[in-house]
């Protein structure tokens, strides 16, 4: 029994909730989730704190600028003034005491911010170590391992004809880099957008459509020259699909590939860039080249001869090159003669410029997975590829692989099968993750296996997500959007929230009303006892306060005391005292009382 | 069809409750051995994040976690505030106990215990105060484990005084259950507790239990004159009721009226008031259950101290006590009708 009076009153935390209702429509904090905030405010009018505070932090993660995080701060401000343990103190006590409390955290977030970047922010990496996937630079040497991530890069589905291409030709483009510095292969960020649509005839097109998981870039993969219908995406000359928005979850979109058409054109700014070298690095193979190139000066006998020169001399493929120093390519080529894909494309593409045929390095992915059960390509970041593209003149950008020349069978039968068949003396070279790959791969059913979960996990997300990523609630948004009533559940959820903080308060008058009428007689007579100064004191019971009341009106002890032990008779032990008694004797007691404290 | 299973069971669920409970208040006694005067500290504060706290905190990691996955400064920054929100609010609710001073006011000697008879609440009083002078405590809920809690606050450098309430149900020494302290500020997402055990005792007497005395214990006049002295004698006192003839009754206290009336034989009983002196003895009331003739004599004090007569008790063992009379006179025979086994 709440013998206490609602001394809170006024609830300001509805008023509040409204306004920050109201604010969602700043310019600034449109982009935030109304459908979160606004239940989010709706439990905390009620009071259902768990489920308020669950809303709020999923909310926060939508916080991008600081002016939403000062939006946010002054929510957990408001759920902190609501959720203060004590109900019957006063507003200004309960905001008094959310303020002290974020106030006294500030330090505690501090470290746990430093803390927080110190241990995942930089997501720190050991140097010497490289994960596969695509990046948007690339220096070959730099790394002395390189760690083969299992993870998930893509699926591709091809429209009819499951496969239509054999593994080995399964380059899927992603970037490519065209500047050299000397060690450093990288992309220069002036895009030159192609805005040509899609050649419609006398082009024999692939469909397939791609589900690009997560890569937190802004380029796409496609086969040979890719045509996409994504919003937001655009195809640049060099036929790299870009976006621009960064890939912060998975997308899917379709895509036409046609066969790289023989365009001969070709401007000078091109030519240039894609014969830049820097005019110092590597001497002893520019030396090289310059021999070679008087022995070939035709561009196609002289690519031959480098991809023969390739594979005759031992040169070797391998995870695990040793770290070069110094002139990374000069190194390669005559010293250690080992690397993967990176080492090949780099060095490739450094001789042809050399020899001045132009050249660039393309990096995207190879090969592939393919799945029996829905038909699916699966690509992993483990087939992350690097290549090279050489302009002849005869034929126009021309794909050369010399990792195919090196290790052809790491084409043909894909990675995992190649780095199965090597020695096992260079297996514990390999990393754990690869390892444990290659040994479960050994097992009868384990393929078989990972496809069926594979494909189950491809036919949920082609099921429940839409082609942005997005949980497939579009056709809800179109039926409602046919009725004109696209806006409907936000004007819904607005509706409750004013329903909800009217309802809230006006239940202090209802809250009063809900008490017994014992208890409301009593509470009046205390508020009138209030003013002689004998007011119930907190941890006090009714009988206790009338009779400490009856003491000091020694006259009337026995009756304060008798009033007492009626009330509680009547509130306790359901009514043989009925409540017009009561008044009565109060009647009787109260304006002598009154008198009397006037007199004194 | 009945195998008793469920009566099985719940037999057993009860059998382990009870050995649970028991083993919880041995393991209380020996963290928290009972004193009268007590500091909460580390070792008596008991501390658990409410459910309400769990998903704050884990929700507020989630989001730590997923703000450093996706890089996104402005959600690292709001995470680790509800983080340390949390955290801090472990801190400011184990405060919010830690240091409070208990006190009761201890009578070792049943003199100055508190007083109260079976089957009213038996009330124990708890002195809280709050030692440092900056430092207040608030919203703490407090009661004997059994009841219902009452919330109190205790302003800096301040004491207040709770009167608790326990039903007493047997008479004799009644100890107080284990206190209850708790509390949930500043915003319920820690629940800190402590089970102090402050040796709170209260006497109870037995249940008053309104009966006659018996006709022959009205007090045999010291002359030592014949039994048909004494009826004379108190024929000419007051008339103060009938009761239903017994064999032997004298013919002239026969009530003639109430039988003419037709409501039988009913022997007219006439108070004796000019003898102040009575001795209950326990074979006053022989026949009656022990318990029942506690309550008879408690009775019999309270009437008799009440119309100021001297009275004395003397009971089976070792309880021999004079006539006398006073409010300190009534309350030693009470106690040693509390105490009496």
């Amino acid at each position: 029994m709440e013998l206490n009076p609602d001394t809170a009153g006024h609830d300001p935390v509805v008023p509040a909730a409204l306004v920050a209702a109201t604010m969602l429509i700043l310019p600034d904090l449109q982009t935030q989730p109304w459908w979160l905030v606004l239940p989010c405010l709706i439990c905390l009018i009620l009071r259902w704190h768990t489920l308020a505070v669950v809303l709020l932090l999923v909310a926060m993660s939508y916080a991008d600028t600081w002016v939403t995080g000062a939006y946010y701060t002054s929510l957990v401000l408001l759920l902190l003034t609501r959720m203060y343990s004590d109900s019957s103190a006063s507003s200004t006590v309960r905001l008094a005491s959310a303020l002290r409390q974020v106030l006294l955290a500030l330090p505690l977030l501090i470290v746990i911010i430093l803390l927080a970047i110190g241990a995942g922010w930089s997501g720190q990496r050991l140097p010497s170590q490289s994960m596969t996937g695509v990046s948007d630079s690339m220096t070959p040497g730099s790394v002395s391992e390189l760690v083969n991530d299992g993870d998930l890069a893509m699926r591709v589905r091809f429209a009819g004809d499951s496969s239509p291409l054999p593994r080995q030709d399964l380059y899927w483009r992603g970037i490519v880099l065209e500047d050299f510095d000397g060690h450093t292969w990288s992309r220069s960020n002036r895009l030159r957008f192609d805005l040509d649509p899609l050649p419609a005839e006398g082009v024999q097109g692939l469909t397939y459509e791609v589900t690009l998981e997560p890569s937190f870039q802004f380029w796409l993969y496609g086969l040979h020259q890719a045509y996409t219908s994504r919003a937001q995406s655009f195809r640049d000359e060099r036929g790299m699909l870009v976006t621009s928005d960064m890939l912060r979850q998975r997308v899917r979109y379709a895509v036409t590939s046609i066969e790289p058409p023989v365009d001969l054109s070709f401007d000078d700014e091109t030519r240039r860039r894609n014969l830049a070298v820097p005019a110092s690095s590597n001497p002893r193979t520019q030396q090289w080249v310059g021999n070679l190139r008087a022995a070939y000066p035709d561009d196609r006998d002289f690519t031959t001869a480098i991809l023969r020169h390739f594979s005759e001399q031992p040169f070797f493929y391998t995870l695990t090159p040793a770290r070069g120093s110094g002139d990374q390519i000069d190194d390669f080529m005559f010293g250690s003669r080992q690397g993967y894909c990176e080492h090949y494309a780099g060095a490739l593409t450094f001789i042809l410029r050399v020899a001045g045929i132009p050249a660039r390095v393309v990096a995207g992915y190879q090969g592939g997975d393919f799945n029996p059960i829905t038909g699916h390509w699966t690509v992993n970041q483990y087939n992350a590829h690097a290549w090279v593209e050489a302009w002849l003149p005869d034929s126009g950008w021309q794909r050369l692989d010399p990792t195919t020349a090196v290790a052809p069978e790491r084409i043909d039968q894909g990675i995992d099968a190649w780095l199965a068949s090597l020695s096992n003396s260079t297996d514990t070279m390999l990393d754990r993750g690869t390892r444990q790959r290659l040994w479960l791969a050994t097992y009868p059913g384990y393929q078989s296996m990972s496809h069926s979960w594979d494909a189950l996990q491809f036919s949920w997300n082609m099921g429940v997500y839409d082609s942005e990523g997005n949980l497939r609630s579009d056709d809800l948004n179109d039926w409602l959007a046919g009725h004109g009533l696209s806006r409907l559940p936000i004007w819904l959820l607005a509706a409750l929230l004013v329903f909800v903080g009217v309802r809230a308060s006006l239940s202090g008058r209802q809250a009063r009303s809900r008490q017994s009428p014992v208890i409301r007689e009593y509470q009046r007579l205390d508020s009138r006892l209030r003013k002689l100064g004998l007011a119930r004191r907190p941890a006090e019971t009714m009988a206790a306060h009338l009779e400490r009341v009856g003491t000091d009106k020694a006259s009337q002890a026995e009756a304060w005391k008798k009033l007492g032990s009626d009330f509680t008779e009547a509130e306790y032990r359901d009514g043989m005292i009925d409540r017009r008694t009561i008044r009565r004797r109060i009647r009787r007691l109260l304006p002598r009382a009154l008198f009397r404290s006037a007199d004194s | 069809m009945d195998t008793g299973f469920r009566r099985r069971v719940a037999r057993l669920t009860r059998r382990w409750k009870a050995r649970w409970s028991d083993r919880q208040a041995r393991w209380l006694t020996r963290r928290v051995p009972p004193v009268t005067q007590l500091k909460l500290s580390q070792r008596t504060i008991f501390i658990l994040p409410t459910w309400q706290g769990v998903f704050f905190g884990l929700g507020a990691i989630i989001l730590l976690v997923i703000a450093i996955v996706e890089r996104n400064l402005v959600s690292l920054s709001l995470s680790a505030l509800m983080l340390s929100i949390f955290l801090l609010s472990l801190i400011l609710c184990y405060r919010n106990l830690s240091g409070l001073r208990l006190t009761t006011q201890v009578a070792d000697d049943a003199q100055r215990m508190r007083r109260c008879f079976v089957g009213d609440t038996a009330q124990f009083t708890v002195v809280l105060s709050a030692p440092d002078r900056r430092r207040p405590y608030q919203d703490i809920w407090l009661g004997l484990g059994t009841g219902a809690l009452q919330r109190v606050s205790v302003a800096a450098g301040g004491m207040i005084e709770v009167t608790l309430e326990e039903a007493a149900e047997r008479r004799g020494i009644v100890k107080a259950s284990r206190l209850l302290l708790r509390t949930r500020y500043p915003a319920g997402l820690w629940q800190s507790w402590s089970r102090p055990d402050l040796l709170m005792r209260c006497l109870v007497y037995p249940r008053p239990q309104a009966c006659t005395l018996p006709l022959k214990e009205r007090p045999v006049p010291t002359t030592g004159l014949g039994r048909q002295a004494a009826a004379v004698q108190a024929g000419v006192e007051d008339f103060a009721g009938l009761r239903d003839f017994q064999p032997g009754d004298s013919a002239r206290r026969v009530a003639w009226q109430s039988l003419a009336r037709g409501q039988g034989l009913k022997t007219k009983q006439f108070v004796q008031d000019t003898e102040p002196q009575v001795l209950l003895t326990f074979d006053d009331f022989i026949g009656r259950e022990a318990e029942a003739i506690l309550a008879c004599l408690c009775f019999q004090v309270l009437k008799l101290s009440r119309s100021g007569r001297a009275v004395g008790l003397r009971l089976p063992g070792t309880v021999d006590i004079r006539p006398g009379q006073g409010e300190a006179h009534k309350h030693q025979l009470l106690q040693a009708l509390a105490l009496w086994n």
